[in-house]
């Protein structure tokens, strides 16, 4: 007798709305497909606490990632 | 024969005004008019002018003295006095008509003992009176009828005061009452004054203290809403930078941070950039919050000795932090080590199309950064 396990999902934050992504998404598509479906132009991407600044950094697919925040930048200034 | 005697009793004194006669049915008016009855066959009369008359009503003593029937059985008159021996002091004639001439003289007779008994009722009744007229309570009357040979006293309502004395009853329908009516509403008329007058002064007091009370919880929510008790701070707190002030009623918590704008939106465009020698930004400063009680007031970046206001793009003094999401309470001393981050992580974007400086004081022109060909490189995350 043999056990289907499902893999374990990756929460995805957006907004502070949690989603679920399976690991094997990829990572730099998801994660802009799920900001433009906030309505963010703009945004940071923090990984398990570690901001990545740079969207060439970012890495292929969720594999070893517990959470993903996507956050809108405050900006300073009058505008 | 039935005659009817008046007497003026005005000024104490008595004078005989008329005889008439009169017949039964008169005799039973007076009973009906409620006249006071001094004695038997004696009614006091008063009217409106204060005159003061006696009837007598001698029918059956006349009836006796002309032989006639009289009503009373028993032996006429002489049967009535043994058998109703009070009376005989009234009739002392009875025993002696044979000593009067004539119904003339006995009614002469007669009329002599009524005036010397009326006179001594009279003395009784304007003693009274005459306390009544000075405007004493009736407590007081009746603290000179003990001087009378009182035997029976009764105040009602309806007749004035009733009195026994020497078996001779006595009403005094007199002004006591009017005038006890008329000092009970004035003395109801005073309590009522009295309790409007107190009335008035307690509830002013009241009001007073009500004010009083109000004005001083005001001022004691108001020091309360303004305490500014001193925050305890940790051996960590302060090994870890933190560095406290007070000014007035509130106090500031100033935290170490680095200004380190990695970001930038160039004028004109809504994408984000990496700054590509970001390094070369970095600065220290000190981030102030200023709180009052358990808010946070403000938000202004310092230079590290704190003399100054910190030099950036944005630094308009104070800072300006447009739609910037900034902390607006704390909790525990710590929360300001994370808002510290928070802010150094708004100030990482330098916002291109919002500048207050364009070249801060030890940081490089913005046109080195947003313009300057390879001050920047690939996009941040946008979509």
């Amino acid at each position: 007798m043999s056990w289907n396990q499902d893999p374990e999902g990756v929460k995805l934050v957006v907004n502070g709305n949690a989603k679920v992504v399976m690991p094997s998404d990829n990572f730099t598509e998801t994660v802009k497909k799920m900001a433009k479906d906030a309505g963010l132009k703009t945004f940071r991407v923090i990984v398990d606490g570690n901001e990545i600044e740079n969207p060439g950094d970012a890495p292929a697919d969720f594999n070893g990632v517990t959470v993903v925040k996507i956050e809108p930048y405050d900006e300073a200034g009058q505008e | 024969m039935n005659i009817r005697l008046f007497f003026s009793v005005a000024d104490g004194g008595m004078k005989l005004l008329s005889e008439v006669e009169y017949g039964d049915d008169e005799r039973n008016k007076y009973h009906n008019l409620g006249l006071s009855n001094i004695h038997p066959g004696v009614y006091e009369i008063r009217d409106q002018g204060g005159v003061y008359c006696l009837c007598l009503l001698a029918k059956e003593l006349c009836t006796r003295w002309e032989g006639r029937n009289h009503s009373f059985d028993g032996g006429g008159w002489e049967g009535f006095i043994r058998s109703n021996p009070e009376f005989a002091r009234y009739f002392p004639y009875v025993n002696k008509v044979s000593e009067f001439n004539s119904p003339d003289e006995y009614l002469s007779g007669l009329t002599e003992l009524v005036l010397r008994t009326a006179k001594d009722s009279l003395h009784s009744v304007e003693t009274l009176r005459s306390a009544s007229a000075q405007g004493v309570l009736v407590d007081d009357v009746i603290d000179v009828l003990p001087q009378l040979p009182l035997r029976e006293l009764s105040v009602g309502s309806g007749e004035g005061m009733r009195m026994l004395i020497d078996n001779k009853v006595y009403t005094i329908s007199m002004d006591v009452n009017r005038e006890e009516t008329s000092m009970v509403e004035e003395a109801k008329r005073q309590m009522m004054v009295s309790m409007e007058n107190t009335k008035t002064f307690l509830q002013g007091a009241a009001d007073g203290y009500r004010v009083e009370a109000e004005r001083r919880i005001a001022d004691l929510q108001h020091r309360i809403d303004n305490r500014c008790d001193m925050p305890l701070v940790s051996i960590e707190n302060v090994q870890d930078g933190m560095r406290i002030c007070r000014r007035s009623n509130r106090i500031a918590f100033m935290m170490p941070a680095v200004y380190a704008p990695t970001k930038i939106k160039p004028e004109g465009s809504v994408e984000i950039f990496n700054i590509r020698d970001a390094p070369l930004c970095e600065k220290k400063m000190m981030i102030g919050f200023w709180t009052l009680g358990s808010k946070i007031t403000e938000i202004s970046t310092y230079t590290p000795t704190m003399k100054s206001r910190f030099s950036h793009y944005h630094q308009h003094q104070p800072d300006c932090w447009g739609e910037a999401r900034l902390p607006d309470s704390w909790v525990s001393t710590g929360d300001f080590f994370k808002y510290a981050r928070d802010v150094e992580k708004i100030l990482s974007v330098i916002n291109g199309n919002s500048l207050a400086v364009h070249h801060p004081r030890g940081l490089p022109d913005i046109s080195e950064i947003q313009h300057d060909e390879g001050g920047i490189n690939d996009s941040a995350w946008t979509v």
